[in-house]
């Protein structure tokens, strides 16, 4: 037993460290991390402590990244990312307390949810598979139907389908293999974008509060179910993001204050990360990373797999949690000292260059596409979340059984 | 920068950027490969195979999985999962033709490759070889006969052997225990007009069919 506990710590090392490099995704890690660990000695076992605790660690750690870097000018920008409004007012430190809740909150829920999961998400898979595109485009309606008018709605529905068209050339074609593509579209849509437009303005960053007040659970019971709920619908419904999920969430329990959604968003990915073991008991398919990564070293998860699963990300969450206040404390002190400009140039350095590392040559043409459409939410004052189209459409269009006469039609 | 700016060259940019990738994407799209060419540098990607089924194995929770053998004599993997299963128009069989467009990748330290849905299957049906030309010359090789049961006998370790016999020729299935215990197997009485598919093998010293999988047992109509 403490052999597993000594790898999940070695595991919370390397997840906060892969946790505080920008632009790299929890996702794009798993394969890397299973490659490397199939190439040592170690038994299965040891090898999900490991893998499961880096994975946990990050999805905690690497709201510091996004959280301090790539903050606008807040007299120029038109819409200004959640995390970064409190950054602004220099209240970054309260974002690291309210993601240390979020994502520690919405692991202990979603162990909660377990048991009644373990019985319900497989019919709920059945019913709901036929139906699947249909419940993505009834989504991707809400989310039009929340811009606050109708021009905008019809823009956010253009920048959809733009990202969405850049989705399904290159996941459906064979410019890069499988979805190696991913890094460059997603890091353009969602990291190059906010860091061009920061760069770009002659802000700093003001002085960061403290504040040593501690956070009460009792009331924010609710942002937290909604990022457990949004776990759930995200490791259930492919394609749909975080912010999706947690927006969807919000509607349905009526949060509306971005401390919700900053707790809430949170902790949807940690709760996804739970909650695919889960999936991958029930229906035996991986919903996330962390179950990819799982199923690759075990190919039938039986009952007490999963609650070794749920028990190493119980006692990895708690650490990581610590760990997260402990840095983001760290960073939140130091972040007026530092040299920002450089430091967001080295991100989208360090974003250009993982690009090249997992797309190749094409990377540079997918990230500079990416970026470019990701500069249009801000520009038009519209959700940033439509770039979610880039997964969304083609994952539509699969389950509508439109996919191969589009491809076929566009001669791909 | 004005937003106006920003807008205009970011609409610009992107238009020009799909434009470039749909142009590259269309123009590598892939012919039939080969399989004695897939090798670990084709993992993730996209490609076009065809060949001869030379074994299948249907998986408790409806996946099917093949191996097809192409015409340069490779062998490669095909899991087609339950749901593409469902949709096929067609059951596969042995020794049938497919054509498969898929992505390459790699289970357990072998390679295969995953059609994504069932349209990217073609199957070309073939047909059954005629039992008069079966000889003892051809043990191993993998045959599809078809016939009417003229005879079912079990043995002592459970398992049965049937005889086909179909133009005035006969052949002799050999039918395993776990095979034979299923429920599949009850429907098989004699004069039930089957198809039966599997390798051909010498059995004291007279030539019969192995059947491996419940899957190369097809039912059709009775006298």
């Amino acid at each position: 037993m403490i052999i597993y506990l000594l790898y999940s710590l070695l595991g919370i090392l390397i997840g906060s460290f892969t946790g505080l490099i920008p632009g790299l995704h929890v996702n794009n890690i798993a394969p890397i991390l299973v490659s490397l660990v199939s190439g040592t000695q170690l038994d299965t076992y040891q090898a999900i402590s490991l893998i499961v605790a880096m994975m946990t660690t990050h999805t905690f750690l690497d709201f510091i990244p996004s959280t301090f870097l790539g903050v606008p000018d807040k007299n120029t920008a038109l819409s200004v990312l959640p995390a970064h409004q409190f950054v602004l007012e220099g209240r970054g430190y309260e974002v690291i307390k309210f993601t240390a809740l979020g994502s520690l909150g919405s692991l202990i829920i979603s162990t909660v949810m377990v048991g009644g999961l373990v019985h319900i998400i497989g019919p709920i898979y059945k019913i709901i598979n036929p139906y699947m595109h249909l419940l993505l485009i009834f989504i991707v309606a809400i989310m039009f139907l929340l811009e606050d008018s109708w021009k905008k709605r019809l823009i956010s529905l253009g920048i959809f389908l733009l990202a969405g068209f850049l989705g399904l050339i290159v996941l459906n074609s064979n410019l890069v293999p499988g979805n190696s593509g991913l890094m460059p579209m997603l890091g353009g849509l969602f990291g190059m974008s906010v860091l061009i437009v920061s760069i770009n303005n002659e802000n700093t960053i003001p002085q960061q509060k403290i504040s040593n007040k501690e956070i009460e659970v009792i009331p924010n019971t609710k942002p937290i179910v909604s990022g457990a709920t949004a776990g759930f619908l995200t490791g259930v419904i492919p394609g749909v993001g975080p912010a999706q999920g947690t927006v969807l969430s919000q509607v349905l329990t009526k949060t509306e204050e971005t401390k919700d959604f900053l707790i809430g968003v949170s902790g949807v990915n940690t709760a996804k990360a739970l909650l695919s073991f889960v999936a991958l008991y029930a229906i035996g398919r991986p919903r996330s990373g962390a179950a990819v990564a799982v199923h690759n070293l075990i190919e039938k998860i039986g009952l007490n797999d999963l609650l070794f699963l749920i028990g190493i990300s119980l006692f990895v969450g708690g650490l990581a949690a610590v760990l997260h206040l402990k840095i983001g404390k760290l960073a939140a002190k130091n972040i007026e000292k530092l040299p920002y400009k450089p430091m967001c140039l080295a991100v989208i350095i360090s974003i250009i260059a993982f690009s090249v590392y997992y797309a190749g040559l094409w990377g540079i043409l997918i990230l500079f596409t990416s970026t470019s459409i990701g500069l249009l939410p801000p520009s038009f004052n519209v959700k940033r979340t439509h770039c979610m189209g880039v997964l969304i459409f083609p994952v539509i269009l699969f389950f509508s059984g439109l996919e191969t006469p589009i491809l076929k039609f566009l001669g791909l | 920068m004005k937003n106006t700016s920003i807008v205009r060259l970011s609409l610009i940019s992107s238009i020009v950027g799909l434009t470039l990738l749909y142009m590259s994407a269309a123009s590598i799209n892939p012919g039939v490969t080969p399989i004695s060419e897939i090798d670990e540098n084709y993992i993730g990607l996209k490609t076009k195979i065809s060949g001869e089924v030379i074994k299948t194995r249907k998986h408790s929770d409806g996946h099917l999985f093949l191996q097809i053998r192409g015409k340069d004599y490779n062998k490669i993997r095909i899991p087609i999962f339950a749901q593409t299963n469902s949709n096929l128009n067609e059951k596969i069989e042995l020794l049938d033709n497919i054509e498969i467009k898929g992505e390459v990748n790699e289970y357990r330290g072998d390679l295969q490759v995953t059609p994504q849905n069932s349209e990217s299957i073609k199957v070309v049906k073939s047909a059954p070889i005629n039992i008069s030309k079966i000889s003892k010359a051809q043990a191993g090789e993998i045959v599809r006969v078809r016939g009417y049961i003229s005879e079912k006998n079990k043995n002592k370790d459970g398992s049965y052997s049937i005889i086909i016999k179909n133009d005035g020729n006969k052949i002799k299935a050999h039918i395993p225990k776990e095979i034979a215990s299923s429920s599949k197997f009850e429907m098989m009485r004699e004069s039930t007009l089957i198809q039966v598919g599997g390798p051909l093998e010498l059995r004291k010293g007279e030539i019969a069919i192995k059947i491996r999988n419940p899957h190369n047992i097809r039912f059709e109509t009775s006298k």
